[in-house]
């Protein structure tokens, strides 16, 4: 299979990044008069062929698509267990990307395509993009490798919504830690990226105060990392570790509620019998080491007060 | 069909925002619905199907609003006045082009 | 750039071209306190021309509810968003409406989409502008009172449709063709001159041939009423029906008729003329033209967004229920004046207002026949006098179309009595 019959290229993607590309290029006028000729095409479907047919060309003639390619090309994986790699326009910035999308009903590699969404003018900066690809694909290949192991959804977070959201977001930063730090070992990523990666990490994970720069890079350093093990430890951070700490790091966030906190409560083991009953009840895999703030502790505290009130009313 | 829900940091998307309005703008809309369709020569049921149909939703929002009774009364006090005349049109054209027309009108001579 | 006057701002302005107007002007009014959005004339202009490919996301004519929706999404706040940050907090109107025909609605200090130089990119361009997005086009009636799916739910309607969203507060129907400008911002911006105005009435129109899809007009019209077509390559815009406006549709004879999406108007808002113009762009004293009474005299049809500066030439009847700032930032300052016309009409705009939608063909004269007094009633405080009047509406031949009359009040009596018939 050649580069392009793998690599499919949305039509008004490929036009609107050739007008991008010769906007004062010195090949401009060229394109315009050849391109031109094809308004003499009356029928409109004939004419949408030549056009497309003509930009694909052009496209290839000003390399356009070298990036992208070349981004493809590095990771062989995509190319050994897709069908094929659509690249189309992203609406904005912020929607450029990779995804991956599988069909369940069908078999072998026709299962899953690849989707790259771009802004055609995106391609006039290849540094930029190149760098943007390294990480979207790699992501793709791990979904690809059965090493990593990939699950489409992260097992349900005890705490509810909020802590569904917590755990996808621990989660992006963790793997993105990965990918950057398996970018950097191939001289991939930007120099800054170690520090801006270990900025979010420990924005996320407060709780390890000055051991953070370590257990990052047990994730940025590490060249074989899998799915099962970034969730477990984006799940429980310090008992994925096996080093639990004594109390909870101030201003880490509440177990419980998972609102940042500097007042914890001192003795979570000494909250009365039938407050540890109720919040082991509806938090089984929390220990008192987890720490609680002191609000969720009053809150168990109340309990009884609460179901008294309820049981009036 | 949408693609996205409305993005309530637009401050273009207007959707579930209540704008500054006169307490009165919706019985005056019923108010100039009912007249306009009146004038145009509309009976009582045709008026009131406008506002009853949800297909309409700028009368009909009225008629939620202000209630079926509301926009009864303020159907019947319009066709009081614009009920009773007669508009006759008398139209110039060749009975062929009569015939071809697509122009509604409702009470023609 | 010349310098050209325009009346609607009150002012001259500047333009890319010098000013050049037709003999006549294809010109509107829609009468927005009628209109309920059945989209009739919507789909009698996407049955006629934008139904093929590529003519997907096209409607020529559209009708969206104000202010929550615009097609495309935001157009008008997007422009008016523009022109604000171009000239911040100056985008003010002078003077007040009164007789001078120059100033109609006084002055409009601010600037136009012509005359934002330090905001255009490339340096070269003309009009101030923007481009929709894809999003933006495709869906024409997105978030307004039109049901979605559950939350969370794509592409399926609420199956138990419990409760609709619905906008709580005033809303509007606002009715959209191309307005055939005086002083068209697509014509101004298309590189190529494929865009022209034709001189014998003034409808605009893309030349397909010469068009090789720049989609500078798209950025340009204030309005956003060209569209760009994928497959073929080139923009396209409402056309003014112009073989109905020529006359050469059989049902009239050789007499120009109205537009399709004018005559398919269930609520009969919408009225669709030719008027003269004069040389400077002003238009003739034609005091029994019906579009020239409603806009030059009576003043009750007002242009749609006038400090964009390209003269539309779309006229609309302000809704009497709508907050006042908000109708004065859409039609101007004459906005007051119109509703208080429009709410208290007198005996001559009554009769006018029953031309509307009586026939297919183009009225170029009216004549009022006056009648003795038949009825008199007060509604809401109100004194409604009504005339026994015949109001007759001539084509361009001179010949009569059709005549209305408001005859004496009807009392149906009911069948109980000895005497009914």
């Amino acid at each position: 299979m050649t580069a392009t019959d793998f690599i499919r290229y949305e039509p008004r993607f490929v036009e609107d990044a050739l007008f991008y590309a010769l906007r004062g290029h010195e090949r401009e006028r060229e394109f315009q008069r050849e391109r031109n000729r094809l308004y003499a095409i009356a029928d409109p479907d004939q004419r949408d062929s030549a056009f497309q047919k003509f930009d694909q060309e052009w496209f290839q003639r000003l390399d356009l698509a070298a990036p992208i390619d070349r981004a493809i090309g590095e990771q062989p994986l995509l190319a050994r267990n897709l069908a094929r790699c659509l690249v189309a326009r992203a609406p904005g910035k912020k929607e450029e990307g990779a995804e991956l999308f599988v069909n369940p009903q069908a078999n072998g590699i026709e299962r899953a395509a690849a989707g790259i969404f771009l802004q055609p003018q995106s391609l006039l900066d290849s540094t930029s993009l190149l760098a943007l690809l390294r990480h979207e694909l790699l992501h793709l290949a791990d979904m690809l490798d059965p090493g990593f192991g990939y699950e489409p959804t992260l097992p349900a977070a005890e705490g509810g919504p909020t802590h569904d959201r917590l755990l996808a977001d621990r989660y992006r930063i963790l793997w993105d830690a990965t990918i950057d730090g398996r970018l950097a070992r191939r001289g991939w990523a930007r120099e800054s990226a170690r520090v801006e990666r270990l900025l979010e990490f420990s924005r996320a994970f407060s709780m390890f105060g000055a051991e953070t720069e370590q257990v990052f890079s047990r994730f940025f350093d590490a060249e074989a990392p899998s799915h099962a093990g970034l969730v477990a430890f984006a799940y429980d951070p310090r008992g994925s570790l096996g080093a639990p700490s004594a109390k909870p790091h101030p201003g880490s966030r509440c177990a419980l509620c998972g609102f940042p906190t500097h007042d914890f409560e001192p003795e979570p083991d000494r909250l009365p019998a039938h407050a540890l009953a109720e919040l082991t009840r509806d938090f089984p895999r929390w220990r008192p080491n987890h720490g609680l703030c002191r609000q969720c502790a009053d809150l168990y505290r109340a309990c009884p007060l609460s179901t008294r009130a309820a049981t009036i009313i | 069909m949408p693609y996205n829900d409305p993005d309530p940091t637009d401050p273009n998307m207007l959707v579930g925002v209540m704008l500054p309005a006169d307490a009165e703008a919706t019985t005056e809309m019923a108010y100039v619905f009912a007249e306009e369709f009146a004038r145009m020569g509309h009976d009582r049921r045709q008026i009131l199907s406008l506002f009853k149909n949800p297909f309409y939703g700028g009368a009909h929002g009225a008629y939620q609003s202000l209630g079926e009774t509301a926009i009864e009364s303020i159907v019947d006090e319009c066709l009081a006045v614009w009920g009773t005349v007669v508009i006759r049109d008398r139209d110039s054209c060749s009975p062929e082009a009569r015939a071809t027309s697509t122009n509604t009108v409702l009470r023609r001579e | 750039m010349a310098n050209v006057h325009n009346w609607q701002i009150g002012r001259e302005m500047n333009y890319p071209y010098e000013a050049a107007f037709p003999k006549r002007q294809f010109a509107f009014v829609f009468n927005i306190n009628r209109c309920i959005a059945c989209q009739s004339c919507t789909m009698a202009c996407k049955s006629t021309w934008t139904f093929n490919k590529g003519q997907e996301h096209m409607w020529w004519a559209n009708v969206e509810t104000k202010p929550y929706g615009g097609y495309p999404q935001f157009w008008d706040m997007k422009t008016l968003e523009l022109l604000e940050k171009a000239n911040p907090g100056a985008q003010n109107w002078s003077g007040k409406p009164g007789a001078d025909k120059k100033q109609p609605y006084g002055k409009f200090d601010g600037i136009t989409v012509f005359e934002a130089q330090k905001m255009l990119t490339p340096d070269s361009a003309r009009v101030l502008g923007y481009l929709p997005t894809d999003e933006e086009w495709n869906s024409p009636n997105i978030y307004e009172d039109n049901p979605v799916g559950k939350k969370g739910v794509r592409g399926e309607l609420d199956k138990e449709g419990v409760e609709l969203p619905e906008h709580k507060t005033w809303f509007f129907y606002l009715a959209r063709i191309c307005n055939h400008c005086s002083y068209p911002a697509c014509l101004a911006a298309c590189p190529r001159k494929a865009i022209y105005k034709r001189p014998e009435d003034g409808i605009v129109l893309i030349d397909q041939e010469q068009c090789r899809g720049y989609r500078k007009c798209v950025e340009a019209c204030p309005y956003k009423k060209t569209m760009y077509r994928g497959n073929t390559r080139v923009s396209e815009k409402c056309i003014a029906c112009y073989p109905r406006v020529e006359g050469k549709d059989p049902e009239t004879g050789g007499q120009p008729m109205e537009t399709r999406c004018m005559t398919a108007c269930i609520g009969q808002i919408r009225m669709q003329g030719l008027v003269k113009m004069n040389r400077d762009g002003s238009w003739t004293e034609d005091r029994y033209n019906p579009l020239y009474y409603m806009i030059h005299v009576a003043k009750v049809a007002l242009p749609l967004y006038p400090q964009f500066g390209t003269s539309p030439n779309g006229f609309y009847i302000p809704p009497r229920w709508v907050p006042r700032d908000y109708l004065r930032q859409m039609f101007g300052p004459g906005v007051d004046e119109a509703i208080e016309r429009y709410t208290y009409p007198d005996r001559e705009l009554l009769a006018v207002l029953q031309l509307f939608r009586r026939s297919n063909r183009i009225i170029f004269r009216y004549q009022i026949k006056e009648g003795p007094k038949v009825y008199e009633a007060t509604l809401r405080g109100r004194k409604i006098t009504l005339y026994n009047d015949t109001v007759i509406a001539y084509g361009q031949d001179g010949k009569e179309i059709f005549r209305t009359t408001i005859d004496e009040p009807l009392h149906v009596r009911p069948g109980k009595h000895a005497n009914s018939i």
